[in-house]
């Protein structure tokens, strides 16, 4: 199969890879003493707990469902018993449970645990519910709603995000250096329920083993491409994606899907496949762990519900104190208060910072330089809705259209003033959002 | 929800918990800041300052250095007087000052570029709100306001590599390129603003700038690209417009200002194209042979609506209103400029018509207003005080630069009626001259004098001297004379070269007055008829008369004042007193003692006269004073010869 080399490109900035894990073999990590599942880890609803303290459970077991389209099933990661059911915060700021259980270090799994017979679209789906399946690039969207589309709706594309412009995150990296079977069942499964024409794997140019070994592996496979993709960020969110692989544009108000294309990620059809093949729900996820404070960076495979503390411990403990600590990426990543948060589906890193690498510099005034809308990846100003914000002119906002903001950060991040910029396209779309509510 | 402690800071929208910090993503930044894109600027800016200390010497340095304390200081102080954080160290100012100093003469005395710095920094950025915020390019700004208020100064040209002793030097622009070669303008080596003339040393520090990304190559490009076409329209030499005046320095360094000029690339490209079309519309039809600073600022003006007119269509999103967004703004900025082009034009074709002599632009406009008709060049050579001719329905005009005070060029217009009577003369440059005390010699009251004359004039008769600015004087009454020869046809090649300061250089005219109107002057003495006389006079006395009643004495006596002889008419009464003293000729710096002071003290008296004992001289005059006292003395001699 040709090369196809990504011509196009939206803006974007050109971030300091420092993809210092790339050459780690993951590790699995021993299990911890106590796992804390919370009952939300996807963007959806917030499920009940199945189970109540002093239950035995055993790996795989489903433990949180509620009756609900935008539900996700949960799964305990380990076998042993449930100790408590804790009030718990999820850092976007949703309330649920959190189920804590306490491991007997057997691993049994569930007697439940068993290949999916797949026949069908509708039992393709049924199965994709049970695996518990979410995006595993950062998002977790319900993988089964998003692949359950409307039959009138002509999809013929299935690009799978491989891109990885965060820095420091190699999760992905290690899954196509690992499990390129997987990577390539999966996807042919997928095409397959859901009749899909063609996949596209994009690859950024950063990751040269990867785009060789992809393009060995589907060399025969001629409706599996492999498109290198410039390694800017943030050529991994959607619509960027979705433009540098196919060049369609998704118009605002749209889902991809509406465009005839499904992006999945690289993890997440993996991670599919190996469900159908063993039918071990996801409980278990690559975590990348790097940052200036960690001992040993390293790509680890952590169990759902495992606290921060507990992966750092396992990747050789903080070597100087840490003052900021990430899950995600520098430029998405969500700063957590607290080392005992525990690890959810849609983590793919935590990364500890001393105070020197996590200084946020003073904002000074706006030179009026241009540099932020220069690199918006989807053309906005930023600079001039900064200004609306802080005006509180909701008109304005909206004539700027706001509410494109994919929240990548490039603007705040190139800005020579280090206005924080991204931060208040945030707040303007909750106050967008609030007073259309109302 | 375990382990939330209270915040112990707020710090803008960072929240520090006791122990991890918890911002809002990104959580990284971009290495480069304000003050590093000023730094770059800095950088870019150095090759032309080093040309401009190569070219015009330490002095240069001292402008910029000047320039740039002063704006640092000036930022200091009103950043602190507002009550707002202290923006110094962003080094904003700094290049500012240096720009600023970049667009002054070298000759500029310091405290003038000092008001500019106050002009860039206090009224143009800081009032309007400090870094960002300001719609006008500060040092565009200070330079034209500097232009207009000291154009003298502004406008005084030096050529390069004369150091100290400053030789004026037209900008290549004004003198329409016909004494620079293309090297010359491309290193530098002609007259101009301290920073604008080296061209290589622009364009290596622009190219820095677009290398290091601080700026991008779209304006620039698309400034010198508009010039460069208009120019070819014009047919007005494109490559020495692109390297002259300051262009390149414009296109570089100030259209490319990030706070006054468009954030979009399509907008940067219709404000690059805007900037090179009104700066050589200027240029071509204009007055002004420079235009750069006019049509930037001019451009700045229209960057909201540009910027409004070129926003982005968001990638996936709504396309802008247009009838607000786009088609509003771009009406409005069309009409704006085509209003704007159809005065310059307009204006134009009401004071002048096409020529294509030697004469610039401005001399043949101001040419017109002076005769209030269209003028054209007629070709020839006159020699090296005139420059040209110029004819016209109402008379002809004659450009003139003769010289004045230690070899500088007085630069001026003599404008004549038909028959050679003069009808106007104006100084055009005379920054060449130290100014005189008192009355400027351009003003209305001396120039005023050689109004409806006529023929040789000469200094201290028909037309009377500045006080302390006798050379000037003298070399505007010899620069009239040569225009009037000039026009009349009387080709006189070298006479800018009489204005030597020899004692005795209008004595020819002097005596020849005496002669021819001597007589003129007797009658209103001798009322009642009078006949000349002959005796053993001293040689100094070269006529006499008495009147019929023998009651009164005139004579006719030439003495030496301090820059010329003096040539009175000293009458005596029979009784041997002084009945009155008039000069008829005089060389001299002050008219002053020509007059009553001096004269009056002669009248009724019996000499002889002494200065200092029985007359007071004249303050600034005392040579001139005892001058005349040696000639009322030797009239009182030849009076006493005639008694024996
Ligand atoms: S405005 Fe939004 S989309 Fe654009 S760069 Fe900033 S964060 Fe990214
Ligand atoms: S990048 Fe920063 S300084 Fe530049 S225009 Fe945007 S907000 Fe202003």
């Amino acid at each position: 199969m040709a090369i196809v080399k990504g011509k196009r490109s939206l803006p974007g900035v050109r971030l300091a890879h420092r993809k210092n894990t790339q050459g780690f073999q993951t590790q699995a990590m021993p299990v911890p003493d106590t796992v804390k599942i919370p009952m939300c880890q996807h963007m959806g609803a917030v499920c009940q707990p199945l189970v109540k303290p002093g239950d035995t459970v055993y790996v795989g077991q489903k433990i949180g469902e509620v009756d609900h389209p935008r539900c996700v099933p949960i799964h305990s990661s380990v076998s042993g018993t449930v100790t408590a059911l804790e009030d718990y915060t999820t850092y976007s700021g949703v309330v649920c449970k959190a189920v804590v259980i306490q491991t007997d270090q057997q691993q049994t799994p569930d007697p439940s645990v068993a290949p999916p017979v797949l026949t069908d679209k509708a039992s393709f789906i049924r199965a994709v519910y049970e695996s518990g399946m979410v995006g595993l690039g950062g998002a977790g969207f319900p993988t089964h709603l998003k692949l359950n589309f409307q039959e009138d709706l002509h999809v013929d594309a299935l690009i799978i995000n491989g891109a990885e412009c965060e820095p420091y995150i190699t999760a992905d990296h290690r899954e196509f250096l690992e499990h390129p079977e997987d990577i390539v069942e999966g996807i042919q499964k997928v095409l397959h329920y859901l009749g899909i024409a063609k996949a596209y794997i994009g690859i950024e140019t950063n990751k040269p083993d990867a785009i060789r070994l992809m393009q060995e592996r589907t060399a025969s496979l001629p409706d599996i491409q492999i498109i290198p993709l410039c390694s800017v960020y943030p050529q991994g969110a959607e619509k960027v994606l979705i433009y540098a692989a196919t060049g369609r544009v998704i118009e605002a108000g749209t889902i991809p899907v509406q465009a005839g294309v499904i992006v999945m990620n690289v993890c997440t059809v993996s991670q599919l496949n190996r469900y159908f093949r063993t039918g071990m729900p996801l409980i278990s996820r690559r975590v990348t762990v790097d940052g200036d404070c960690i001992g040993q960076p390293k790509n680890a495979e952590v169990l759902i519900g495992s606290s921060i503390q507990d992966v750092v411990d396992f990747c050789g403990g903080f070597r100087q104190e840490p003052k900021k600590v990430l899950m995600g990426g520098p430029m998405m990543g969500v700063a957590v208060y607290d080392l005992h948060t525990p690890i959810i589906k849609n983590n793919n890193a935590i990364l500890c910072f001393s105070e020197e690498a996590a200084r946020i510099p003073q904002e000074t005034a706006c030179i009026r330089c241009g540099k932020c809308s220069q690199v918006c990846p989807v053309g906005i100003m930023p600079r001039a809705l900064e200004k609306a914000y802080d005006a509180q002119n909701l008109d304005e906002l909206e004539r700027l259209q706001v509410n494109l903001c994919l929240n990548c950060g490039c603007c705040s991040y190139i800005c020579p003033a280090k206005r924080n910029l991204a931060q208040k396209n945030q707040l303007a779309k909750m106050l967008l959002r609030a007073n259309t509510k109302r | 929800m375990s382990g939330v402690n209270v915040p112990a800071e707020r710090k803008g929208m960072t929240v520090i918990l006791e122990k991890l910090i918890v911002s809002a993503s990104p959580h990284i930044r971009s290495s480069n800041s304000t003050q590093k894109i000023m730094l770059d600027v800095l950088i870019g800016l150095s090759p032309a300052l080093i040309a401009s200390v190569i070219l015009f010497g330490y002095r240069a340095l001292i402008v910029t250095l000047t320039c740039v304390v002063s704006s640092v200081v000036f930022e200091y102080l009103c950043r602190k007087i507002m009550k707002r954080d202290n923006t110094i160290a962003d080094l904003s100012a700094v290049v500012t000052g240096v720009l600023l100093a970049f667009n002054l003469p070298v000759t500029i005395p310091l405290w003038i570029a000092c008001i500019g710095s106050f002009v860039a920094i206090v009224v143009v950025k800081q009032l309007f709100g400090g870094i960002g915020q300001n719609f006008a390019n500060p040092a565009i700004t200070a330079r034209i306001v500097l232009l207009i208020s000291f154009s003298g100064h502004m406008t005084k040209w030096v050529s390069p590599f004369s150091g100290a002793d400053a030789v004026t030097s037209p900008t290549p622009l004004s003198t329409g390129f016909t004494d620079v070669s293309l090297l010359d303008l491309v290193t530098g080596v002609h007259g101009g603003c301290l920073g604008e003339t080296c061209a290589i040393a622009l364009i290596l520090g622009g190219v820095y700038l677009m290398i290091r990304r601080v700026i991008d190559f779209s304006t620039p490009l698309a400034f010198i690209g508009a010039a460069f076409l208009w120019a070819v329209i014009f047919d007005a030499e494109p490559l020495y417009q692109l390297f002259s005046g300051g262009l390149l320095l414009g296109a570089f360094f100030m259209a490319t200002d990030y706070s006054t000029s468009p954030i979009t690339r399509l907008g940067k490209v219709i404000f690059g194209l805007g900037c090179g079309t009104v700066t050589m519309f200027i240029r071509h039809f204009g007055s002004y042979p420079e235009g750069v600073s006019f049509a930037i600022l001019f451009m700045n003006i229209l960057v909201p609506y540009i910027d409004r007119a070129t926003a982005l269509k968001p990638f996936g999103g709504k396309k802008m209103r247009v009838a607000r967004d786009i088609v509003k703004p771009t009406v409005t900025l069309i009409v704006i400029v085509m209003c704007i082009s159809a005065a310059v034009v307009g204006t134009y074709n009401l004071t002048k018509e096409e020529s294509t002599g030697s004469l610039s632009q401005e001399v043949l406009s101001a040419a017109e207003e002076m005769l209030g008709a269209p003028v054209s060049e007629v070709p020839g050579t006159y020699g090296e005080t005139v420059n040209g001719v110029m004819t016209s329905e109402n008379g002809k005009a004659v450009s003139v630069s003769p010289v004045g005070y230690s070899g500088g060029k007085i630069e001026m217009l003599v404008a004549f009626d038909p028959d050679y009577v003069i009808r106007e003369v104006r100084i055009l440059d005379i920054s060449t001259q130290t100014p005189g005390i008192g009355q400027p010699v351009d003003s209305p009251e001396f120039t005023g004098q050689f109004v409806g004359k006529s023929g040789n004039l000469t200094a201290g008769t028909d037309v009377d001297i500045v006080t302390g600015a006798t050379a000037t004087s003298k070399g505007i009454i010899n620069g009239v004379n040569a225009a009037s020869a000039a026009a009349q046809g009387i080709l006189d090649g070298d006479s800018s070269d009489s204005s030597s300061e020899e004692p005795d250089t209008t004595a020819s005219a002097t005596s020849s007055f005496v002669e021819q109107s001597a007589e003129d002057v007797l009658p209103g003495l001798l009322k009642d008829g009078y006949a000349e006389i002959s005796g053993q006079f001293p040689a100094e006395v070269e006529a006499a008369w008495k009147s019929a009643d023998e009651m009164l004495y005139s004579f006719s006596v030439r003495t030496q004042g301090y820059w010329g002889d003096i040539v009175s008419l000293i009458t005596i009464h029979a009784d041997g007193s002084v009945a009155d003293v008039t000069v008829l000729a005089q060389g001299e710096s002050s008219a002053k003692f020509t007059e009553e002071p001096l004269t009056g003290q002669f009248t009724g008296k019996n000499g002889p006269f002494t200065v200092g004992e029985n007359i007071d001289a004249v303050a600034g005059a005392t040579v001139s004073s005892t001058g005349l006292t040696q000639a009322v003395n030797l009239a009182l001699e030849a009076f006493a010869s005639l008694a024996e």
